[in-house]
């Protein structure tokens, strides 16, 4: 019998050998991812044991913690709702945190390991703690003015600083209110969220890094251009077979140019005419001589298919990873399955604008703790160098003459070298088109590039386009950066 | 009352609780971590001996010793019609008795044991001795070095005739009649 | 260890020198008053810092019933003296300690929710604590021996399978919580299953220790295993169609495979064959496919487990919140825990009896956690030691199948709540609140005293080299 109870006690001893492990695995391994799900409560009553820090552009909060004199002590409040709303997003008491409220909640509550000291001069001093303050990038000029340029468009609007990859402006409509879902008032909190989440329009979405993702468009042809010029065996000069449709192999697909007519006048058409005229064709043969490969590297290079966080975090832009040769057609002017976010559109034009060297973008200048001790504080860091800094001057040069004689003249700012490219996307049969601009320009200090999307034809269906809609917005950005 | 004192009141506990399991652990670790093997100057070439002893049948107490091969007598009649004692023949207490009623007799280095012996060749429960339908029979309990019955391992319950010798360890018995 | 061998020394001069006598000292028993003070010391300021945690100051009432709890105890130590003084130290002082702890957390809750008098859990459980240790007392002065328990082999078998058919009869049965397990008798309800358990031990240690012969017979090779013989396996199927009946009436899932591992390992441990291991946990692998496919709670319980996070799960009817926000609980506690009476444990659903593990992992945290494992983990190597001592056989066939219970089902509840195993309606023992539990475990732990009682009588003769 002694034999067997050895045995059986080894059973009992990995059973309970099971429960250590397991009981390690919950209460120290994985505390801080589930501490991090929404739906963990007991996180979100202790957070509101301490006053939240603030969230600050531009030196005035954008949201910030008041005495609220109930049972919670403190009351989330958001002075400027509708214009922050996406990035700042929300801190709810019973539908968990969004936009920078979730990706430094630690951070704002207090309770980042980074705040340690805090939290033990609170403890012996019994005051209780204080969360940190985060500041922006953003820039509360801009800010407004794409939220302006917007109006009631569905859409995005960003700004990047080029040089350090700084986001100075992050705007996405509709947008809607935080304070009604920060409200104490369970029922009310309820109600607004389940308004906001079952509105068509997406309102909770910040749609610069994420949502419903578009078809890039014709802004596509900036990746497609570089990788051309990256290869070695183009120039700006070399020509193409310029006829008004073009059946693409293996298929009974007709393609055509944006009017239905050649590029320019001529029987070829130079890469730098079809960039600037923005035509279809042209750069279907170019993307099919390419190959998906050469196009798949390129489009990596600059983002697509990563996704990172700025701190938030940014949905991949996809580029399908095998394309057979009528779809690399299509995806060469950013059709088929291709999908972009604003913010990565921004950084074509921000890569092409600062020779060569993408930056990482971010959107969090600094954080502070409570005593005024800073915690981390912005510092520039290199994403990738997807092209080389002839490539980016020549696209830069091409892009100018976009905005200067070509399809995205309405960007046009007089007395300031502005780069673009516009794109009108296709959705499908009978959907609106996603217009689209993206584009740079300067003063002495910093070059900043810019992404207009409008969603849904900006209420226009098939008959808007990126030149009509997309360029006079960037234009009024543009103008509030460069302090016009 | 302050976070301070609340977060000194948690440490205590935790360790009021450790401290508890160790007292525990404290009050029983002889049976946890074995019985502590006494060894006197002489307990490695008495235990030589012993062995010897057991291998040439004989005893060093030659008056009380009996045959190993000498005719057995089942131990069949019982502990009401004679009293039976379980006596060792060969080792360090030779000549010491136990009497044995119906109770099983347990024998091992454990202090559970009903005969504790302390010595290395004895694993903490090694053998039984168990009245079964008129015969005392003996089992080992899984010990490392084995009982030996006659000088043979044995590997199932087997009935013990009186006067036959039973190894454990360096320790002989043999049961005999009063 | 030198005046013992004086002691022998002169003995052996004696013209016919005997082994020396057992010793008849209390030595076992002293040394479980002092881990049992110790206890109380430790279960007191658990309640006091509870106080502190919920209130901010000390309340005599609850410390006082406590006190009087341990009084019983110390009673049951008394009786233990006179009727049982070799019997092992360990058991009540541990088995006291869980007891503690679990009312302490109990309270705890009690207090968030406002529990007052005979409403609050805590009352009640510290009521069911004197009846178990009357029960206690009960057992030690009636069964002066266990082994007369084996005369009644086939009456414990009965008395297990008519307690667990209780709740199936229409009148006094009653379905709590979607599993019938309880019985209704006035204002008390009884979870009958839980003193099933303890017949059921003595049912099989009393069947396997004369059966083991012709069960351990093996028969011809499957598998490369030598498999028991066709005509022997009656016993094992009749189990395990008991153990599916009470899945399948009274959907208790965590009872059934109690009862199926509590006689799979006795039966192993008795005949020392793999092949009714093995066979086994095949009849376990197909009751659960049966059970997954045709028994719509089971088939719920196997989702809210390997799926636990899917939000769908978490917020359908009887889904996996609950596991879901035990964990929360567990990771809010962290380490060192939020400390006694600061956590927020009454979030989770059912924190006092299902989940008190999670609570008091929330507020001990996993130093706390380990401890109590640790005391658990004391407490069934105390039991198995019983077998291992292998002074007779049904006593120790006995003690393992009670060990092995309290582990099986700190097994199946501790890492239900954890998401090692799906979760099963089974309760913490001495922990959680509830009172056919509380009842049952103490009257295991009195049968392991006496049997360890039995075991080491008459030992103790030593022999020194």
């Amino acid at each position: 019998m002694n034999r067997e109870l050895k045995r059986l006690s080894v059973v009992i001893a990995v059973m309970f050998l099971a429960l250590f492990v397991v009981t390690t695995y919950i209460q120290v391994v994985a505390v801080d991812s589930l501490s991090a799900d929404g739906r963990n409560t007991r996180v979100l009553f202790d957070s509101y044991k301490t006053q939240r820090g603030s969230i600050r552009v531009d030196g005035s909060p954008v949201a910030i913690s008041l005495p609220s004199g109930d049972e919670y002590s403190f009351q989330r409040t958001y002075p400027d709702p509708f214009v922050y709303a996406q990035t700042t997003g929300f801190y709810s008491l019973n539908h968990g945190v969004m936009g920078i409220e979730g990706a430094l909640n630690s951070f704002l509550s207090g309770t980042d390991n980074a705040q340690f000291l805090d939290q033990l001069n609170a403890l012996l001093t019994g005051k209780p703690i204080s969360g940190a303050t985060v500041d922006l990038t953003l820039s509360a000029r801009v800010q407004q003015a794409a939220w302006d340029a917007l109006g009631t468009f569905t859409g995005a609007v960003t700004v990047l600083e080029v040089d350090t990859g700084k986001i100075v402006a992050m705007a996405s409509t509709p947008s809607y209110d935080p304070n009604s879902l920060s409200s104490h008032d369970e029922n009310s909190v309820i109600q607004s969220y389940e308004r906001l989440v079952a509105d068509p329009s997406n309102p909770l979405t910040n749609r610069v890094i994420d949502g419903r993702m578009n078809p890039p468009g014709s802004t596509f042809k900036l990746v497609v251009a570089a990788a051309a010029l990256e290869s070695g065996k183009y120039t700006p000069e070399s020509t193409f077979p310029n006829p008004s449709e073009l059946l693409l192999p293996q298929t009974t697909v007709l393609i055509h140019n944006s009017d239905g007519k050649t590029c320019g006048p001529g029987d070829v058409v130079t890469m730098r005419d079809a960039l600037r005229l923005s035509c279809n064709i042209p750069f279907a043969e170019l993307g099919m001589e390419l190959g998906s490969k050469a196009l798949l590297t390129q489009a990596e290079k600059f983002g697509f298919n990563t996704s990172f966080t700025i701190p938030m975090s940014v949905e991949a832009s996809s580029f399908p990873l095998v394309l057979d040769t009528p779809q690399t057609g299509l995806a060469s002017f950013g059709q088929f399955d291709v999908r972009a976010t604003p913010l990565q559109i921004a950084m074509l034009s921000a890569a092409i604008a600062n020779g060569g060297v993408l930056m990482t973008p971010n959107v969090v200048e600094s954080i502070t703790s409570s005593d005024l001790k800073p915690i981390s504080t912005f510092t520039p860091r290199e994403f990738s160098r997807p092209i080389s800094p002839s490539t980016a001057a020549t696209l830069r040069d091409m892009m100018i003459g976009d905005v200067a004689n070509g399809a995205a003249s309405n960007a046009k700012i007089s007395g300031v070298d502005v780069g673009g490219k516009t794109g009108t996307a296709e959705n499908g049969e009978d959907q609106p088109y996603s217009l689209w601009f993206t584009g740079f320009a300067g003063n002495d200090a910093h070059t900043y590039a810019v992404t207009v999307l409008i969603e849904d034809g900006g209420g226009m269906g098939q008959n808007g386009y990126g030149n009509l809609l997309a360029a006079p917005i960037a234009k009024k950005v543009l103008e509030a950066v460069l302090n016009k | 009352m302050s976070e301070l004192t609340l977060l000194i009141f948690k440490v205590a506990f935790l360790i009021a609780l450790w401290v508890f399991v160790f007292f525990v652990v404290a009050a029983v670790r002889r049976d946890l971590f074995g019985e502590r093997v006494t060894k006197l100057g002489t307990a490695a070439t008495k235990q030589a001996r012993d062995i010897a002893a057991v291998f040439v049948g004989g005893s060093r107490d030659s008056a009380s010793s009996p045959t190993p091969q000498s005719p057995a007598v089942t131990a069949a009649s019982g502990p009401l019609g004679r009293a039976l004692e379980l006596v060792i023949v060969s080792g360090t207490r030779v000549g010491d008795r136990l009497a044995l009623t119906t109770e099983p007799v347990s024998i091992g280095r454990s202090s559970d044991s009903t005969v504790v012996i302390r010595d290395d060749f004895t694993s903490s429960h090694h053998a039984r001795l168990e009245y079964r339908s008129g015969s005392w029979v003996v089992s080992d309990l899984g010990s490392t070095n084995g009982t030996f019955l006659s000088g043979k391992r044995i590997s199932a319950p087997t009935v013990i005739q009186l006067d036959q010798p039973l190894t454990i360890g360096a320790t002989t018995f043999a049961i005999r009649a009063v | 260890m030198a005046e013992l061998s004086l002691a022998q020394a002169e003995l052996h001069t004696g013209e016919i020198p005997k082994l020396r006598a057992p010793r008849t000292s209390q030595r076992l028993r002293n040394i479980e008053l002092g881990l049992l003070c110790s206890a109380f010391t430790l279960t007191t300021l658990a309640i006091m810092f509870v106080q502190f945690g919920v209130v901010g100051r000390v309340d005599i009432h609850p410390l006082g019933l406590w006190t009087l709890v341990f009084g019983l105890t110390l009673v049951v130590h008394v009786i233990l003296r006179m009727v049982a003084p070799q019997a092992d130290p360990l058991f009540i002082p541990l088995a006291f300690t869980l007891n503690g702890l679990g009312i302490a957390e109990i309270y705890r809750i009690d207090l968030y929710a406002q529990s007052l008098g005979w409403d609050a859990l805590a009352t009640k459980q510290l009521a069911w604590t004197a009846l178990a240790l009357g029960c206690v007392a009960a057992v030690l002065l009636i069964v002066r021996d266990h082994r007369a328990l084996q005369r009644y082999t086939y009456t414990f078998g009965l008395v297990a399978v008519v307690l667990l058919l209780l709740p199936a009869v229409p009148l006094i049965g009653q379905e709590i919580s979607g599993a019938r397990v309880w019985i209704h008798l006035g204002p008390l309800s009884f979870q009958p299953g839980e003193i099933a358990k303890i017949a059921l031990a003595v049912f099989f240690a009393g069947y396997l220790v004369s059966h083991r012969e012709s069960l351990s017979v093996v028969g011809r090779k499957f598998l490369g295993i030598r498999m028991p013989r066709g005509r022997d396996l009656g016993p094992i199927i009749a189990v395990w169609i008991l153990s599916m009946l009470v899945i399948v009436i009274q959907k208790d899932l965590g009872t059934g495979l109690l009862f199926f591992g509590l006689f799979l390992v006795m039966l192993y441990v008795a005949t020392a064959r793999v092949s009714w291991v093995v066979l086994g946990v095949s009849l376990i692998l197909l009751g659960g496919a049966l059970a997954n496919q045709f028994l719509g709670y089971v088939h719920d319980r196997f989702a809210n487990w390997y799926d636990a996070f899917n939000p769908a799960i978490y917020n359908a009817e009887g889904g996996s919140y609950q596991v879901v926000q035990g964990i929360f609980g567990l990771a809010h506690g962290g380490l060192l825990g939020t400390g006694l009476g600061r956590g927020m444990p009454y979030i989770t659903p059912v924190s006092q009896s299902d989940y008190i593990i999670s609570s008091l992992g929330e507020e001990l945290g996993l130093a706390g956690i380990f401890a109590i494992l640790c005391i658990y983990v004391l407490f069934i190597a105390r039991g198995l030691r019983i077998g291992f001592s292998g002074h007779d056989d049904f006593g120790g066939l006995l003690a393992v199948g009670l060990s092995f219970v309290v582990a099986l089902q700190c097994f199946i509840v501790i890492g239900g709540i954890t998401r090692l195993l799906p979760l099963t309606g089974l309760t913490t023992p001495f922990l959680a609140a509830g009172g056919s539990s509380l009842v049952a475990n103490w009257i295991i732990v009195a049968l392991l005293l006496r049997i360890s009682d039995a075991n080491r009588r008459g030992s103790g003769r030593v022999i020194a080299q």
